[in-house]
């Protein structure tokens, strides 16, 4: 069984080792390779007020278990923190939330308010991103496995994505199995 | 001779297996080996003779005595990252010390092994 959850929503979710009981840090931010649309792993931030903004990349292979309250890794050791092999990691992510969405129509949509995760509460893949429109109301678009939209100066999507997408997280797992359905190899 | 005060769980077995004694006449933090625990009476703790009673011998048992690893509060997870809540007490047999069950936001959940006990959780395991 799979869960689905808005990237947003794990900031700040506790890091625990399952070695010492300790954690670690906190989710700061969730990276994915925007080529393919692909799950790379988290930045982690210290807890507390004045804990430092970014203390490590932790890559996706390190997730021992991703559940609703705390994401927990074997030990301290997964956690990537050479500063280099950190900017390596953050060199791959692009900033998605805020960028225009428009669809290949010239029609705007509105801009990427955040990605949607899978997660059977270990592996995690990105299942689809969320458009806000200007009016507030959001569309909650599925991607098939690995592939979505290329990323430019604006996101440009099908003019379908309006009748495949969802208004929220409730009725998205059906809107994903009708999209995966409707498109299956075809990256919208 | 003093008065107990803390306690620390042995993750491995799960079971109680030092007590953390304070308020002693030599006035230094001691600690007792729960197999030195003669008996738990409704006043007071019986252990065998003063000798049971000894300085903490490592970081652990230091850490013990200097309240870092106190349980009550710290969060009670599980393996797979979802929370009970923080814990309350917990349940153990007086003879071997062997932990029984774990309090938690007015709920007793049984224990017969622990992933994991440190400075900010205790972890069970899933099932």
């Amino acid at each position: 069984v799979t869960r689905f959850v808005r990237a947003a929503e794990l900031i700040g979710t506790p890091v625990a080792t399952l070695d010492s009981a300790t954690f670690i840090g906190e989710i700061r931010d969730v990276l994915f390779d925007p080529l393919r649309w692909r799950f790379l792993g988290f930045t982690l931030r210290g807890r507390g007020l004045l804990s430092p903004p970014l203390i490590g990349f932790l890559p996706s292979a390190a997730i021992k278990a991703l559940g609703r309250d705390a994401l927990m890794i074997a030990s301290d050791a997964d956690l990537v923190r050479d500063p280099t092999d950190i900017t390596s990691a953050l060199g791959e992510h692009e900033d998605a939330v805020g960028t225009e969405v428009l669809n290949d129509e010239g029609v705007k949509l509105g801009r990427v308010a955040d990605l949607v995760l899978e997660t059977d509460g270990r592996k995690v893949s990105v299942a689809g991103y969320v458009i806000r429109r200007d009016d507030g109301r959001e569309l909650v678009v599925p991607l098939l496995p690995d592939s979505g939209p290329n990323w430019g100066e604006a996101l440009v999507v099908p003019a379908s994505v309006e009748g495949l997408g969802a208004g929220g997280l409730v009725g998205f797992r059906e809107a994903l199995d009708r999209t995966r359905a409707l498109r299956s190899g075809v990256g919208l | 001779m003093g008065n107990l005060r803390r306690l620390l769980i042995d993750p491995q077995v799960p079971a109680v297996s030092l007590a953390h004694v304070d308020g002693t006449a030599a006035g230094q933090p001691v600690v007792v080996e729960w197999s030195d625990v003669a008996g738990i009476g409704p006043d007071a703790v019986l252990v065998g003779s003063g000798d049971a009673l000894r300085p903490p011998r490592d970081a652990r048992e230091q850490e013990l005595t200097a309240g870092r690893l106190e349980m009550t509060g710290k969060l009670v997870l599980t393996e797979r990252g979802d929370a009970f809540g923080p814990l309350e007490d917990i349940e153990f047999d007086e003879q071997s010390g062997r932990l029984l069950a774990l309090v938690v936001s007015g709920h007793v959940v049984p224990v017969d092994r622990l992933v994991a006990v440190g400075p900010d959780a205790l972890i069970l395991p899933a099932s």
